[in-house]
């Protein structure tokens, strides 16, 4: 009598053979699905490879150098050897210096986004009170904020603080909507199972906001690349991706300038996928 | 069969004393619950029957403490209720389940706020995930369960604080029939093994006869009580016998002139 509602998740496990069977078949299909992923994705790079080749082949100019070029030109610029007087730096301490920006901002970004959007979702009157001074603010783009950050801030802190504008609102947006979003039902089931405010705020709110909270960090972090490899090419001196970029392109050094491009959107998608996976991973 | 209105022989576990709820809204004025009485006994099983958006769930919310009532008092043991506790146990019909917790994260949430030591949640969750019929399942997060399966959680989710009283706010509504006949079966055997006060909200006849000690009948909003139809079939019932198609009857027979009368009152929107 009880088996009949035990639902979906028993259905597939009422044998051992028959479970075997049915995790066999998902493995198998999931499998297949996943490899099938795979080879169209090798598929479209492989196509896009060639698209870029034969386009650079036909244009014949040296600023859209061919495939070959610039993968030679990024092996190369990760050997210390083969640096010059005008890059002193290997490619590695040009990642290492944006990364570093990138986490700076993002921390004091989050530590202070995070409090900023969980009391505004809470309390009417202090969103009511705060949200036109920020509104204000969000939309004047990170790099218009630049001469201020380099004439106030020391070197280093300077991007950082640019980074921190552009990852500061999605954070503090999202957060804000996700505790408004928050079920009151959850609410009202952890009261009727004795939890406290502060029980409720740790144990309820902050779990059923983290999804979104997570979704304005990456957004955040995404705003973040764009934002740095414009401040480095504007005004910042020492280092990173985008003086990297922007330094070898002013020199005509478009084999360097396409590798910086490519190590770019390598680095940022590397970030993406982390942090998609410590997203699901916090949701566990 | 009717027992004195709300007045029990034996002292009341449960009590609702002359109690009133109005919302207020936009300078409009809902009348939810009118001057109701009603006392529940220890050990006993009643289910609230009415119309839809009579107010019973607003009463049943009262006794959670998850509303206050503008007029008269709701009590337990002969203490005013002031807010949600741990010793009023409540059931959802969306289950209201944490989505990001196990099964058994799920049911230990009321010993965690209550600092009961882990072995001790562990022990106390295992003894309710047998008790429902949740065995092996213990790690399943709520969007891989049925929703029978589901309900079963947030029934041992609320047992596993040991509450005076349970009460269930129409917690097989949303479940398929066969389920939800099934499922009352189960909590009829987890009455009869915990000897728990339950206030059940239901709109099923049905289901409430198979169910009740006693049927409180309310009126459409704002909801009054109406009557109150003792049971006192032997259990298990059969649907099929006659002397529970009698009360099945008289039972409807009531809640149809109620929901009637709220029909007509839904051309005047229920404003006061």
């Amino acid at each position: 009598m009880r088996a009949q509602g035990l639902g979906r998740v028993e259905m597939a496990s009422q044998t051992p053979s028959g479970r075997a069977a049915a995790m066999a078949r998902t493995l198998f299909r999931r499998t297949r699905r996943s490899w099938d992923k795979v080879l169209l994705a090798v598929l479209g790079l492989l196509a896009f490879l060639i698209v870029w080749q034969v386009t650079s082949d036909l244009a014949d100019e040296p600023a859209l150098p061919t495939p070959s070029k610039v993968f030679e030109a990024l092996f190369d610029s990760f050997d210390e050897s083969k640096t010059t007087l005008l890059d002193p730096w290997p490619m590695q301490q040009h990642v290492g210096q944006s990364l570093w920006r990138i986490l700076y901002g993002a921390a004091v970004a989050i530590v202070c986004a995070v409090p900023v959007g969980l009391v505004m979702g809470f309390s009417r009157r202090t969103e009511a009170f705060l949200i036109g001074p920020l509104e204000l603010i969000r939309p004047i783009p990170p790099i218009a904020w630049l001469s201020f950050a380099i004439a106030i801030f020391a070197t280093g802190a300077d991007v950082a603080f640019i980074i921190f504008l552009g990852i500061f609102f999605p954070v503090f947006i999202n957060t804000m909507d996700g505790v408004k979003k928050v079920d009151r039902m959850l609410v009202e089931a952890a009261q009727t199972l004795g939890a406290r405010r502060h029980q409720v705020f740790y144990k309820v709110i902050l779990p059923a906001t983290l999804p979104q909270t997570m979704t304005g960090v990456r957004v955040g972090v995404g705003v973040g690349w764009m934002t740095i490899v414009a401040a480095e090419m504007i005004g910042v001196k020492d280092g990173g991706l985008g003086w990297y970029i922007w330094t070898h392109g002013q020199l005509s050094q478009y084999d360097q300038m396409f590798a910086g491009m490519l190590m770019l959107g390598i680095v940022s998608l590397v970030i993406s996928r982390c942090l998609i996976a410590l997203e699901r991973w916090l949701q566990r | 069969m009717t027992a004195a209105q709300g007045a029990p022989a034996q002292s009341p576990i449960l009590e609702a004393l002359a109690v009133s709820k109005s919302f207020e809204k936009d300078d409009r004025v809902t009348e939810a619950v009118r001057d109701v009485t009603l006392g529940i006994r220890e050990g006993e099983l009643v289910c609230l029957v009415g119309p839809s958006g009579c107010g019973k769930t607003t009463l049943l919310r009262m006794f959670a403490g998850l509303e206050r009532p503008s007029h008269g008092d709701v009590r337990l043991r002969g203490r005013t209720i002031a807010g949600p506790g741990a010793d009023r146990g409540m059931i959802f019909q969306s289950f209201a389940l944490f989505p990001w917790r196990s099964a058994r994260r799920n049911i230990e949430f009321g010993l965690e706020v209550r600092r009961v030591p882990k072995e001790e949640r562990l022990r106390i969750s295992d003894r309710y995930i047998d008790l429902v019929g949740l065995k092996g399942f213990e790690h399943a997060h709520p969007r891989e369960l049925s929703g029978g399966m589901q309900q079963r959680v947030g029934l041992a989710r609320a047992l596993a604080n040991d509450p005076a009283v349970m009460l269930m706010d129409e917690p097989f509504g949303s479940l398929d029939a066969q389920t939800r006949n099934m499922m009352q079966l189960e909590l009829l055997r987890i009455w009869q093994s915990t000897r728990k006060t339950v206030v059940f909200v239901t709109h099923s006849v049905d289901e409430s006869v198979f169910l009740a000690d006693r049927v409180v009948v309310l009126t459409a909003r704002p909801a009054s009580v109406k009557s109150v139809v003792e049971v006192g079939l032997p259990r298990p019932r059969d649907r099929a016998s006659a002397e529970f198609a009698a009360i099945r009857h008289r039972v409807l027979q009531d809640l149809t002139e109620e929901v009637l009368k709220g029909m007509a009152q839904q051309d005047r929107p229920g404003v006061v």
